[in-house]
């Protein structure tokens, strides 16, 4: 009787299956197939085995994208994640109109990165631009500067619109682990006479180890597949100084018709995600 | 708890309304033509570029919508990308096996990959059936002849301009340039007067050195560069010195690399900058209040070897698929659609409506163009030397994606002119042009 049970639980999982099967499994395995050929993507395939993986080792291009793209993973992990528990914090206060603050501060997560970009274009713009005009009306003339040109400001100026968007999102998911936190446990911090940096140090963060994982599995996934705000922002350039592993990939594979070379990108770039995801399983959990 | 359930439902079939609408928009504009009823009307998918913002719409779109209501026997089921995203779009539907019967695109430059693997079909035996090669200016298929085939039909043409604005060189006291010699003094006396020389993004700029270059070459020379029969050598560097003093004197406004060509033309407008270069798509898009103070003139000379040249040709092409063609019923009605689209009725309005190039030999009313477009297309017969441009026509599909980033480089002075010169001649002799083999 149980195992005629068992047959049916696993007839209802069927259909999650095979749509996962399909539409995710399969696509995969598939980017890891092609990723062994040339192929121009209508042409025929032309076998090179590791030949893609061996020229990625060596593309100087593919190796700045990929500092760039950590830079990204850098700014989650030190500014994005940092700043939406900050808000979090706060709103977890339960100051006047909480709850309208933390819709306020989600509606970036919601709004859609072709609006944020091109509000942010507005902004960087060197002739006409908001951020331009202001310096020069304080008299700050000499902070102008071409945004998203200027070698010096051109990556921190595309990754800003990102680091903004998801902000909310961290905030939202770091939220509900503060409201997770046992009372008493700081009622017996309060008790100890713990002032807050104590209370957020040695009470807070380690109640809330498991959703700091998520953001932070969350925010270096989001960060590697990164791709709209460049490619709309700057397309990469000039001269790849903004190019991400994200648009990168997609140039190859679209503009340059090397969709074997894309897809081993993109093997490559999972593969880090993966590594990354485990290193930062395993740092927070081995403290527990 | 009866109103909650209304309203639940009120609002599910909302969302199901906006679902349906959201899937049916922008995808396929079922051209409104009587053949939609007619079973046995011959089905064409097209896909072009010329919708929206493009300034070639008002003429493409209606000439599609026309074509479809003349034709009973023929119903054309409509798909847009505007602008640059054609590419992508077709890029999938080739990969996909699916390429639309009908579409427009540039010429070899992104179209050789489909060439070379067959799925777009020499249209030779059809272009000579119907006689139609002297409808067209010489040198029209120039970038749709590969190997000895021909791809496509042309229906617009292009040609680099330089217009200056006559009034603030008068205000300014400064002498309308001829040779590169008085570009520099210009240059240099509209930056001390508090303006940005040219209104310029990185194109502009590669327009200029690509037109240095060529006023010291005929058509023999560009093709032996382009297809590593000759490498290049002082003509290229010149050009690239030239073009690199002038991103160091500051020609050029700061954030040109990204900024698209339309910003770069408001720049132009609003008097922040005297001089354009620009490509001539732009010319429907000039302020036409602003026109009395503008004034096309001849592209400065590099040195007294260089010889008046204006860099013009044929630009943008419909072709159908190879399954179009192998099917006679479409093939018949893709020819009817593709001789609309570059036939002259189409080629006069791009001249007189939109002031754009046309590469067909049409007669048009002088009166009704717009005066820019009069003043290029005057000064495309006063050059002594009219040669396709490099990267619209010339260069092999693969060079460009590593043309454009070196010369980036070149403009934003992280290499030498001299490593330029070298770089693009491993550029060209790895990716060289084989459009002229046989």
């Amino acid at each position: 009787m149980i195992q005629q049970k068992r047959w049916i639980l696993a007839l209802f999982a069927l259909p999650t299956l095979l749509f996962y099967t399909y539409f995710f499994i399969s696509p995969v395995l598939n980017t890891f197939y092609i990723s062994f050929f040339k192929w121009d993507g209508i042409g025929e395939k032309v076998f090179l085995f590791l030949g893609n993986y061996m020229e990625l080792l060596k593309d100087p291009i593919f190796y700045s994208a990929l500092a760039h793209t950590l830079y990204w993973v850098a700014l989650v992990i030190l500014v994005q994640i940092p700043v939406g528990f900050l808000l979090a914090y706060f709103i977890y206060q339960k100051v006047k109109a909480y709850k309208f603050l933390r819709t306020v501060y989600f509606i970036p997560v919601i709004t859609s990165s072709v609006a944020v970009s091109l509000a942010f274009s507005f902004i960087y713009e060197a002739q006409f631009g908001i951020l331009n005009s202001f310096l020069k009306l304080i008299g700050l003339d000499q902070f102008t500067t071409a945004w998203l040109t200027d070698p010096n400001t051109a990556m921190t100026a595309v990754s800003l619109p990102f680091v903004w968007n998801y902000i909310g999102l961290m905030m939202v998911i770091l939220f509900s682990g503060l409201q997770s936190v046992p009372d008493e446990l700081l009622e017996a911090g309060k008790m100890d006479g713990v002032n807050s940096w104590q209370k957020i140090a040695y009470i807070i963060l380690p109640s809330i180890r498991n959703v700091l994982v998520i953001c932070f599995v969350l925010g270096i996934s989001y960060a590697f597949k990164q791709f709209d705000y460049v490619l709309l922002l700057t397309n990469g350039g000039p001269v790849h100084q903004t190019e991400v592993t994200g648009t990168y990939m997609y140039k190859q594979g679209f503009d340059e018709s090397r969709y074997g070379y894309g897809n081993a990108i993109a093997i490559t770039m999972m593969f880090i995600v993966i590594v990354f995801t485990a290193i930062v399983n395993k740092v927070l959990q081995s403290k527990e | 708890m009866l109103k909650k359930n209304k309203m639940l439902v009120f609002l599910a079939s909302i969302i199901v309304a906006l679902l349906f609408s959201g899937c049916q928009g922008g995808t396929a504009d079922e051209a409104s033509g009587e053949a939609e009823n007619n079973e046995d009307a011959v089905q064409l998918r097209v896909l072009h570029s010329f919708t929206g913002a493009q300034p070639q719409a008002p003429v493409i779109e209606p000439a599609f919508k026309e074509f479809d209501n003349n034709h009973k026997d023929i119903d054309l089921k409509i798909e847009t990308a505007a602008g640059n995203t054609i590419l992508e779009q077709l890029k999938t539907e080739m990969a996909a096996d699916d390429a639309p019967d009908v579409f427009t695109h540039w010429g070899m430059r992104r179209t050789e990959n489909y060439i070379k693997n067959g799925v777009i079909p020499d249209i030779s035996g059809l272009i000579e059936e119907d006689n139609l090669k002297e409808q067209y200016r010489e040198g029209a298929f120039g970038p749709v002849t590969y190997k000895g085939g021909i791809y496509g039909l042309p229906f617009q043409g292009y040609s680099y301009y330089f217009m200056i604005n006559k009034k603030l060189f008068e205000e300014h006291n400064v002498k309308v340039p001829t040779t590169y010699e008085e570009l520099k003094d210009a240059v240099v006396k509209f930056k001390e007067a508090g303006y940005i020389p040219f209104a310029a993004n990185n194109h502009s700029a590669r327009y200029m050195l690509l037109t240095w270059f060529a006023q010291k070459k005929n058509y023999e020379d560009l093709v032996a560069h382009s297809t590593a029969e000759k490498p290049f050598g002082d003509a290229l560097l010149e050009a690239a010195q030239k073009a690199d003093e002038l991103a160091e004197l500051g020609a050029f406004p700061e954030g040109y690399m990204n900024m698209a060509t339309a910003q770069s033309l408001e720049l132009f407008h609003a008097e922040q900058a005297p001089m354009f270069y620009q490509h001539s798509w732009t010319i429907g898009s000039i302020d036409p209040e602003l026109l009395k103070n503008y004034q096309v003139i001849p592209f400065p000379l590099g040195d007294s070897e260089s010889v008046p040249t204006t860099l013009a040709g044929t630009g943008h092409f419909i072709y159908m698929s190879k399954d179009a063609y192998e099917d006679p019923e479409k093939r018949e009605a893709a020819w009817k659609l593709m001789n609309k689209i570059a036939g002259k009725e189409v080629g006069r309005q791009f001249v007189e409506k939109i002031a754009n190039q046309t590469p067909l030999k049409v007669e048009y009313d002088v009166d009704k163009v717009n005066p820019v477009l009069n003043e290029v297309l005057k000064n495309i017969d006063r050059s002594e030397n009219v040669l396709p441009s490099y990267e619209e026509e010339l260069f092999a599909s693969a060079v460009e994606g590593e043309y454009w980033p070196l010369t980036d480089s070149l403009l934003l002075q992280k290499i030498e002119p001299k490593e330029y010169v070298e770089q693009m001649n491993a550029i060209i002799e790895e990716n060289p042009n084989v459009q002229f083999e046989k």
